[in-house]
């Protein structure tokens, strides 16, 4: 199965792609920024290398989120424009899901991703990949409490590096293996497409988790409150 | 068998319309579509970028096959893509790209990245099949207000830029304080014609003696101290009144300058773009002004003024025309300056 796959969540961006023999190719961005400007460029280079065309492929394969908001949009768009001009099936991954593969009879899994303020996105998987705490947005301090009277948990994610204080007395896994990659998105989509589990590109949507910060301050009445002061301030000069 | 036209498809995402277009050699616009998120922002008072950013991705992808299909081809009868690298909002920027990346990557076809203003002042090679440059334009937009002098279709020389707001912008700002919220351009224009413009004066900016570049924020702030004024002694405002006097301010500026700068480069004609060009009011103006100078003015119609694809479509035929394609490597540049040209080699180095 050929499956070209995208992860463009987290800080680096990569992409990858499945050879006939079924080990997975990936490269990855130069740095932070690089995510669009990059991501298009490798999957050619991968494809060239493997000498395939994207006609050749079965699937194409994205994280869907959550992550940064950017990030997503690139990773979402590539992924579904690519699929509408080459006429190929779509399979959208959740980036936390992807962290399952790593649980294993010696470790369950903590994912956390940087939310900001004290707030994450993260889930936490049992030995056998099981949910612990199903993937969602949470306090940092909700992921401490669900892993709380475990032993083997170990943490990913770049929430490790931004909560490093919480982390202390937690096992952080190694940066080799500690955030979310092209490669783990390809490794869970050939199970997703061993099942049929595709969907046509205007069917992928991203996950931010979140709703826009306006969007909430329209419905709050916080923006009316803002726009308000604004004036009221004006008016005082 | 692919379409023996050269055919562009063009898709424009830097601010909050998500458009694409198909055009068969530079100037022959087969299929425009524009999906605006105007209804969605007004209730914000103005464009929210992460807003902007969901929307355009969920609008993209339906928003170009919508052209195709409108133009009568397919993706595999494509000889360009086109897309608007900045200047602009780069959340909504990278929409656009990403998806003209994915296209030329899936498809390969060469991929051009436009700068926004050199495609508004493309719009005009569309209506005016006759047009070439050499030329003097006036480009004014919620971004951007310049004077340029076109030297050929991928340069520019920059004669004058705004120092503080955007003619737009400032329009979008006196909106607010008179109450009519977003987008400022089209309303007050539309209320300044109950108003008149002589019944309150208010101050024109033109900075040193032979500049060409602008000021609005003086005006902008004529406006509020106004209104503040009046607030202050109790006296009702009329907008009416208020809108046209802001508006008369800025368009006379804007004539002006735009005449003064015609006869520095000793031009026959002026050519005007952007999304304030579609103002009532800076059209009538810069008509009677040209008229009495005996100066040609293009301008094109308004829907070519407010943002659109088939603008972006010309500017990358001419560009690829001139300077080749640019790869894959192209990213977003929300800073773009409104003269530079990207360009981008084999191995993702990039200059303007």
């Amino acid at each position: 199965m050929r499956i070209l796959s995208f992860e463009t969540t987290g800080q680096l961006g990569s992409a990858a792609l499945t050879a006939s023999d079924g080990t997975v190719k990936q490269l990855f961005t130069t740095g932070r920024m690089d995510h669009l400007k990059e991501l298009t460029p490798m999957a050619k280079e991968l494809l060239d290398e493997e000498g395939i065309s994207p006609a050749e492929l079965d699937a194409v394969a994205v994280s869907k989120g959550p992550g940064s908001f950017t990030g997503i949009r690139i990773g979402v768009t590539s992924a579904r424009t690519f699929a509408q001009a080459s006429g190929k099936k779509c399979i959208a991954v959740s980036s936390l899901d992807i962290f399952r593969q790593k649980a294993g009879a010696d470790r369950k899994v903590a994912v956390i991703f940087n939310a900001r303020r004290g707030q994450v996105y993260g889930a936490v998987f049992g030995n056998d990949g099981g949910e612990i705490l199903a993937p969602g947005p949470y306090m940092l301090t909700d992921v401490l409490e669900a892993v709380k009277g475990f032993d083997d948990v170990v943490f990913f994610g770049d929430g490790t590096d931004a909560y490093e204080e919480a982390m202390e007395g937690q096992k952080v896994a190694d940066v080799s293996e500690r955030y979310q990659t092209a490669e783990m998105v390809a490794k869970e989509a050939l199970h997703l497409l061993a099942e049929g589990k595709t969907s046509d590109y205007e069917n992928v949507m991203p996950d931010y988790m979140r709703r826009a910060e306006a969007e909430v301050k329209l419905e709050d009445g916080t923006l009316q409150k803002m726009r308000e002061a604004k004036l009221a301030r004006f008016k005082l000069r | 068998m692919k379409d023996k036209r050269f055919l562009t498809l063009a898709i424009e995402s830097s601010c909050d319309e998500t458009a694409a277009a198909v055009l068969s050699g530079g100037r022959d616009v087969l299929s425009d579509v524009v999906s605006s998120q105007i209804d969605i922002h007004e209730k914000y008072g103005g464009v929210v970028p992460e807003i902007a950013s969901r929307h355009h991705l969920t609008a993209v992808n339906s928003v170009i096959d919508e052209a195709l299909a409108k133009a009568g081809v397919t993706l595999d009868d494509i000889s360009l893509v086109g897309v608007t690298c900045g200047p602009g909002l780069v959340g909504s920027l990278v929409i656009g790209i990403a998806a003209a990346k994915a296209i030329a990557m899936a498809k390969n076809i060469p991929l051009v990245g436009v700068n926004h203003m050199y495609g508004h002042v493309s719009s005009n090679f569309i209506q005016y099949k006759e047009l070439e440059p050499p030329f003097l334009s006036l480009i004014v937009s919620g971004g951007h207000t310049n004077l340029v002098y076109m030297e050929s279709y991928t340069s520019c020389r920059v004669l004058g830029s705004t120092r503080d707001d955007a003619a737009g912008e400032a329009y979008d700002k006196v909106a607010r304080v008179i109450g009519l919220g977003y987008p400022g351009g089209p309303k007050i224009d539309r209320l300044a014609k109950e108003g008149d413009p002589e019944a309150i004066h208010f101050k024109r900016v033109y900075l040193e003696k032979g500049s060409f570049d602008f000021s609005f924020s003086g005006i902008k702030t004529g406006v509020l101290n106004y209104v503040n004024s009046q607030k202050q002694a109790g006296r009702d405002i009329n907008a009416a009144d208020v809108a046209a006097g802001f508006q008369e301010a800025v368009v006379e500026v804007l004539v002006n300058k735009a005449m003064e700068a015609a006869e520095m480069t000793g031009s026959d004609s002026i050519v005007i773009a952007g999304g304030v060009a579609a103002n009532d009011r800076l059209r009538k103006e810069l008509s009677s002004a040209c008229d009495s100078k005996n100066i040609k003015l293009y301008l094109p119609e308004k829907r070519l003024c407010t943002d659109n694809a088939s603008m972006i479509g010309c500017a990358a035929y001419y560009k690829y025309q001139a300077l080749g394609d640019d790869g894959l490597y192209l990213d977003a540049y929300p800073s773009l300056p409104v003269d530079a040209q990207i360009k981008i080699s084999g191995d993702g180095e990039t200059s303007w």
